[in-house]
């Protein structure tokens, strides 16, 4: 369970990235996070990994409060929570088998066990013909998949995703989510930041709505809806 | 990829930044290869002064002392409580030395026999010190013509052996100290050019540890490589130099050094090299890698 209890966050420069945010979310939910730009979204999914430390406020994962959390103790979160980006953040000197294996290389795994978990997991993500391609050699949606195998393939309980789409043709942003809602419905929690409102409106789940750091609404699941513009 | 792959690849990238380091700790290794057998040849040069006797009493020629006479001296030697070894050398045992220091010079065979040679008595101290007081007993002895001393020499050596191990001591300490600032500036960049690739795994979760381990590998991999191109280059400059080496020490049993030693000073050599790697590689990695 991920709880939110009146987080705000100001940073060095006097900006207010969150502003009293507070809520709760349970094992295995999908949530959306929208809002323009600066709303605070990157910074909640960057409060979850401990990227950055909340100014005000308690930030608790499985009971766990983020703040008194030893630092030798991050690793290891960033394995339970982990993420997708939206520049994919992927190493191109690397192939795509070795990119995502490096998720298991930090934790330890048997050369044995990372291959066979590896096929398990290029199937699942539909790249099992291409890992031993470069980077390069892959389109926008596909490296997004990468990133997305990467960031599933050591089991985290949590999987956020900052933009995950920003990138992406609309098919290939529409096929990314729908990875993500088959990921959820392995039990694993799932968190996406997004400014595209249409498109999550095309998923009916649970959506919360920000603004200039400050929390509009919070949806519950197939209660959101999209205004029309007039 | 295991971590050996990944410091191999690591080496791969940075084929001139590891040059140089191995290059650097080679030196600073090599320096020390010959300081190490400087100090051990000259210990053993000492070793060698210090077991020959120090000091030489001769008497008049073809006159040998009787057992009473040489019961009294040694007595009067040990009663100093400095007395290491007393050796009496009779006329004829001073002629076959003689016969079989020359025996390949048949005249000089001819001329000599024990009637000209004198006996003698040779003795050693416990310290260099206390040579001179049973220098004096010896002096003062009936019948004695001639004393020789060899404090001089040994004394010289001991100057010569301190003064090795001192400029040794600055010199390595010199170019170890540069070693491992230049494995530490060489690891911080190749830190610093794969600050984008640190980053990410941060971002996965690796441990501080899994980051660093593949630079500090490299480190001791640079020191260790060093350390064997080192031994190498001393061995090779020990061989090289045996037979003019052999030639100048004549009777000293120095040569040729016995491979037990080499093996050690190998052995020593690889650690060192490993420890400079090692020091430099964390230094680089605490002070670069922030977490």
């Amino acid at each position: 369970m991920i709880v939110f209890q009146k987080v705000s966050k100001q940073f060095p420069d006097g900006t207010l990235a969150l502003d009293q945010a507070s809520f709760q979310i349970n094992e295995g939910e999908f949530v959306f996070f929208i809002g323009p730009s600066g709303a605070g979204k990157t910074t909640i999914m960057r409060l979850l990994r401990r990227e950055i430390m909340p100014t005000k406020g308690t930030v608790l994962i499985k009971g766990k409060n983020l703040k008194e959390m030893e630092k030798e103790e991050t690793p290891k979160l960033r394995r339970e929570v982990a993420m997708c980006f939206q520049d994919f953040k992927l190493l191109y000197d690397r192939t795509v088998y070795e990119n995502i294996a490096l998720s298991l290389e930090i934790r330890g795994m048997e050369e044995k066990k990372i291959q066979q978990r590896m096929a398990e997991v290029l199937k699942s993500v539909g790249l099992e013909k291409k890992g031993n391609f470069f980077p390069v050699q892959l389109s926008g949606g596909e490296l997004q998949r990468v990133g997305i195998a990467r960031a599933i393939v050591g089991n985290p309980g949590v999987l956020i995703a900052d933009e995950p789409t920003g990138n992406l043709d609309p098919e290939s942003a529409f096929g990314t989510l729908k990875l993500f809602k088959e990921i959820n419905l392995t039990g694993t929690t799932v968190l996406v930041a997004t400014h595209n409102a249409e498109l999550v409106n095309r998923f009916k789940e649970r959506v919360i709505l920000l603004k200039r750091g400050k929390i509009v609404s919070d949806h519950k699941k197939g209660k959101y809806q999209l205004k029309k513009k007039s | 990829m295991n971590i050996w792959g990944k410091t191999w690849t690591q080496l791969r990238r940075s084929p001139f930044q590891g040059l140089a380091a191995v290059m650097t700790t080679t030196l600073t290794l090599l320096v020390i290869s010959v300081f190490t057998l400087l100090s051990f040849g000259s210990i053993q040069v000492l070793k060698y002064f210090e077991a020959a006797p120090q000091v030489i009493a001769f008497f008049k020629p073809g006159e040998d002392l009787s057992d009473i006479e040489i019961a009294n001296i040694k007595a009067q030697l040990e009663k100093t409580g400095k007395l290491n070894q007393f050796r009496y050398v009779s006329t004829r045992e001073a002629e076959a030395i003689y016969k079989e220091k020359n025996k390949d010079n048949p005249l000089l065979l001819e001329l000599v026999d024990y009637n000209i040679l004198p006996a003698s008595i040779e003795i050693s101290a416990v310290e260099l010190n206390d040579l001179v007081e049973l220098k004096t007993i010896l002096q003062v002895q009936e019948g004695v013509e001639d004393v020789a001393y060899y404090e001089d020499i040994v004394k010289s050596l001991s100057n010569w052996i301190s003064s090795v191990k001192q400029l040794g001591g600055v010199v390595i300490g010199y170019l170890t100290l540069e070693s491992v600032l230049v494995v530490l500036v060489i690891i911080g960049m190749q830190i610093a050019s794969r600050r984008e690739e640190i980053e990410i795994l941060k971002l996965l979760g690796a441990t501080s540890w899994f980051i660093r381990k593949p630079f500090i590998i490299a480190g001791i991999i640079y020191g260790t490589i060093g350390g064997f191109l080192a031994w190498g280059l001393s061995y090779l400059l020990l061989l090289y130099s045996t037979p003019f080496l052999a030639n100048w020490l004549q009777d000293i049993p120095l040569l040729p050094v016995p491979f037990w030693f080499m093996a050690a000073v190998l052995g020593g050599e690889l650690i060192l090299g490993a420890v400079i790697g090692v020091v430099g590689g964390l230094i680089a990695t605490r002070r670069f890698l922030k977490d």
